[in-house]
């Protein structure tokens, strides 16, 4: 890596901190308790910027995708893995703080709701690219593959968040659709939030698409010792 | 370095975030109720007005904290284990192959 893009690379790391403290500061010192839900409420400016950035990896996944199998150049293939990798973290940190919060504001942890149903196949979906992809040394026709189902994939991520509105499910829509908005001493925290999500999602995919470009780098090498007969030493 | 320094700030975030939350959860819950385990355990008794649920939002939302920062790091991890396996594939393939580009019989 060059050095203007190591500088880069630390500057997003500094902000990254930078908004994470202040958006934690912001979350249990400055907003307020909601009236009805009371303290667990504040699992949401964690969950929804999560969820956002569940679709960001997503969205980076499958439009790499579709650029590697038009010009089937590798770099678009690493950002792919690191986008459904990055995505599917994302996801599972959805998954998991939204039961939470649905203990208390449901009852439940989970119910068959449209926008929790469409959630959990959207990373199914990306399980299984991220499975094909581990098939031993993915070649080819797996990357193809993959691309395709991360292709399917992102026409789910439409589905998952006009659910709510188009098959009346029960998840809240406090800043999508029709919801009745949130208390402007609110605001900060998700803000921050967000931000920080932003700088972590962007900072996870750069990371883990350098180090897929390095194995990509491994396998090249390997192929050349193979040729000259060296990993028979090995 | 850099990966260590990258440790050490998740570590203090996962520290920050569930002592912050720990401590609001326990400052905005409230007084935590009698433990009924004793009159349970001798009598029964009817419920005044509708049924409750009574469901700990304080600990629901450290754990879902908490959730959010273990997945992070764990993330964090995998690919801090990736990047140092793939790093040392790299430097013992590359001193390998310059190792037989340089020997006698690939000179001749």
């Amino acid at each position: 890596m060059s050095r203007r893009l190591n500088t880069l690379y630390f500057a997003l790391v500094l902000v990254t901190v930078a908004l994470f403290f202040t958006s934690v500061y912001e979350i249990f010192f400055v907003a307020p308790v909601e009236e009805q839900m009371g303290i667990v409420q504040k699992v949401f400016y964690f969950h929804v910027p999560s969820a956002y950035c569940m679709y960001v990896g997503y969205s980076v996944c499958a439009v790499c995708g579709a650029i590697y199998l038009v010009t089937r150049k590798d770099r678009f293939d690493a950002i792919a893995v690191a986008g459904a990798e990055v995505g599917l973290m994302f996801s599972c940190i959805v998954l998991t703080t939204g039961p939470l919060w649905a203990r208390k504001a449901w009852g439940v942890y989970w119910t068959w709701d449209p926008r929790l149903t469409t959630t959990l196949l959207a990373a199914l979906i990306f399980v299984a690219f991220l499975v094909l992809r581990s098939f031993g040394e993915a070649g080819e026709g797996e990357k193809r593959f993959a691309a395709g189902l991360a292709i399917v994939g992102l026409l789910d991520l439409p589905i998952i968040h006009y659910s709510v509105q188009r098959w009346r499910g029960q998840h809240p829509t406090v800043i999508t659709g029709r919801g009745g908005g949130l208390s402007p001493d609110m605001k900060p925290a998700l803000l921050f939030s967000f931000l920080a999500f932003t700088a972590l999602v962007a900072l996870l995919i750069w990371t883990r698409t350098r180090v897929e470009l390095a194995r990509m780098r491994v396998r090249g090498l390997e192929m050349d010792a193979s040729e000259h007969g060296l990993m028979e030493d090995a | 370095m850099m990966r260590s320094a990258f440790f050490a700030l998740t570590l203090g975030f996962l520290t920050i975030t569930l002592c912050s939350a720990s401590t609001n959860a326990v400052a905005q819950d409230g007084p935590a109720e009698a433990a009924p385990e004793d009159s349970r355990a001798t009598q029964f008794r009817a419920m005044q007005g509708p049924a409750q649920e009574s469901v700990p939002g304080g600990t629901l939302m450290v754990a879902a904290y908490g959730l959010v920062w273990l997945f992070v790091f764990a993330y964090i991890v995998r690919i801090a284990l990736l990047s140092a396996k793939t790093s040392s594939e790299v430097e013992r393939l590359s001193s390998a192959l310059a190792k037989k580009t340089l020997s006698p019989e690939n000179k001749g």
